[in-house]
């Protein structure tokens, strides 16, 4: 998770990703040697050198994981705009400050209903750009990126950002806001059922007229659309790709709740639709 | 996960050091790392026939367990205080005194609070790995999580209210 303020607590971190030193990976193998020479597997084949190479390996069978990068097309432009409190600016009245992750005039850009994110347009280009490189100063991973639910609710972009072995769900209005999480990459067996649908992270950023919430989950092979409803806002078309889906809105003054808490519609494939209570999708373990 | 060979055990091992190090490094005193490492590790050996498949949550549960156990002598908390790095490198577009209020803020942060925002941004996991870690449900992570990020902002205001708005600008 991030919002700009966690942003740079990542430069705050006081053991950043940094590789080891000599001394540590000379402690590294004294120590794997003591483990393994604590109660040896009898019948073990021979133990092999924990050589760097060994550790390159098994990074890049990580790296290699991917979801796809086909790209779903949302529904058109022209759904309804809401328009928050612009913020006030004064100086030390802290009821009257916004602060947040995304400008408010960004949110006040945001639509219910996502269009596509489409490629090589300055927004797909700038928020890719800030989720490569925010990201990249998170866990210093490097390599091929895969994005998958893009798309955009007025002037800003969301995606799910595959890379290094992690998922993360990216918003960035492309001009240096955003803000990301790392999220799950798929539900545990059995835990989503065909027609349904699961949260997996949810959060608030922002106060005031900067406020934000979002949502990221599984849906079932059966889902073919969701809208969120929560109070005050038009409906939130989800963004829905290979049994993911994304949403996010704006939660100005006191209206964040952490996450979705209205309700949530499902369509199936079959037209077949129900409405149940936000309570319903979160985990309970 | 069953770890059925010394091979496989190496395997895990070099997979997840570094992660369980820097864990470490940023709740131990620096005397202390050594010992929570290695106690770790040969937990995860003597246990390395009912390991889950993802280890990683599990090794940092069993690090936490760990660290709590050394510095419950000294600090009766459930929680882990974070620490920070505080070195001259930061970023160029920061200035000093946000990033005086920065470190500020978060010294004076609940340690809980700490440890739901370090577990998402420096140990980069989701919410269901880092409730695994702290021992709560999904949901619960959710709302603490939000609940910390608004306390980090609202002392950072407090320090200094103008930056509050700086932050809103970057």
């Amino acid at each position: 998770m991030t919002d700009n303020i966690a942003t740079l607590l990542v430069q705050l971190d006081a053991a950043p990703d940094t590789g080891l030193s000599q001394r540590d990976s000379d402690r590294r193998d004294r120590l794997l040697g003591q483990i393994l020479a604590s109660t040896p597997i009898v019948s073990a084949p021979s133990v092999a050198r924990p050589a760097r190479r060994q550790r390159q390996a098994v990074r890049l069978g990580w790296a290699s994981f991917g979801i796809g990068t086909a790209l779903v097309g949302a529904a058109a432009f022209g759904a309804v705009v809401v328009l928050p409190h612009l913020a006030n600016t004064t100086r030390g009245t802290s009821d009257a400050t916004a602060a947040g992750p995304l400008a408010t005039a960004q949110l006040a850009s945001w639509t219910g209903t996502p269009r596509t994110l489409a490629s090589g347009t300055d927004l797909a280009t700038q928020a890719g750009s800030w989720c490569t490189t925010n990201l990249g100063s998170a866990n210093g991973g490097q390599g091929n990126a895969e994005v998958t639910n893009a798309d955009a609710r007025g002037q800003v972009a969301s995606m799910l950002y595959s890379r290094a072995g992690l998922l993360y769900y990216c918003v960035s209005g492309g001009d240096g806001t955003g803000l990301w999480e790392v999220v799950d990459q798929r539900a545990e067996t059995g835990s989503v059922a065909a027609s349904g649908i699961l949260l997996d992270t949810a959060g608030s950023h922002g106060d005031g007229a900067a406020g934000l919430s979002y949502g990221v989950g599984f849906a079932g092979p059966d889902v073919a659309k969701i809208v969120l409803h929560e109070p005050g806002l038009p409906a939130i078309v989800a963004t829905v790709q290979d049994g993911l889906w994304t949403a996010w809105w704006p939660t100005p003054g006191d209206s964040a709740h952490g996450g979705p808490s209205g309700t949530i519609t499902i369509t199936t494939k079959d037209g077949a639709a129900h409405t149940v209570s936000a309570a319903t999708v979160y985990p309970t373990d | 996960m069953a770890i059925r060979t010394e091979h496989e055990f190496t395997v895990l091992y070099l997979a997840h050091y570094d992660d369980v190090l820097r864990f470490v490094r940023r709740r131990a005193h620096e005397p202390a790392v050594d010992d929570i490492i290695a106690e770790t590790f040969m937990t995860a050996w003597r246990r390395r026939t009912d390991l889950p498949d993802d280890v990683r949550p599990w090794l940092f549960v069993t690090a936490r367990q760990l660290l709590r156990n050394a510095t419950r002598g000294q600090n009766r908390q459930d929680a882990l205080s974070v620490k920070i790095g505080t070195s001259e490198a930061r970023h160029g577009d920061i200035d000093a005194d946000t990033w005086l209020d920065l470190i500020a803020a978060w010294r004076s942060l609940p340690a809980d609070d700490q440890e739901v925002l370090s577990l998402t941004v420096w140990e980069n996991l989701s919410q269901a790995d880092a409730a695994t870690v702290v021992g709560c449900t999904r949901a619960a992570f959710s709302m603490r999580l939000t609940r910390a990020r608004r306390r980090l902002a609202d002392l950072i205001a407090v320090a200094d209210p103008s930056t509050t708005l700086a932050f809103a600008a970057l």
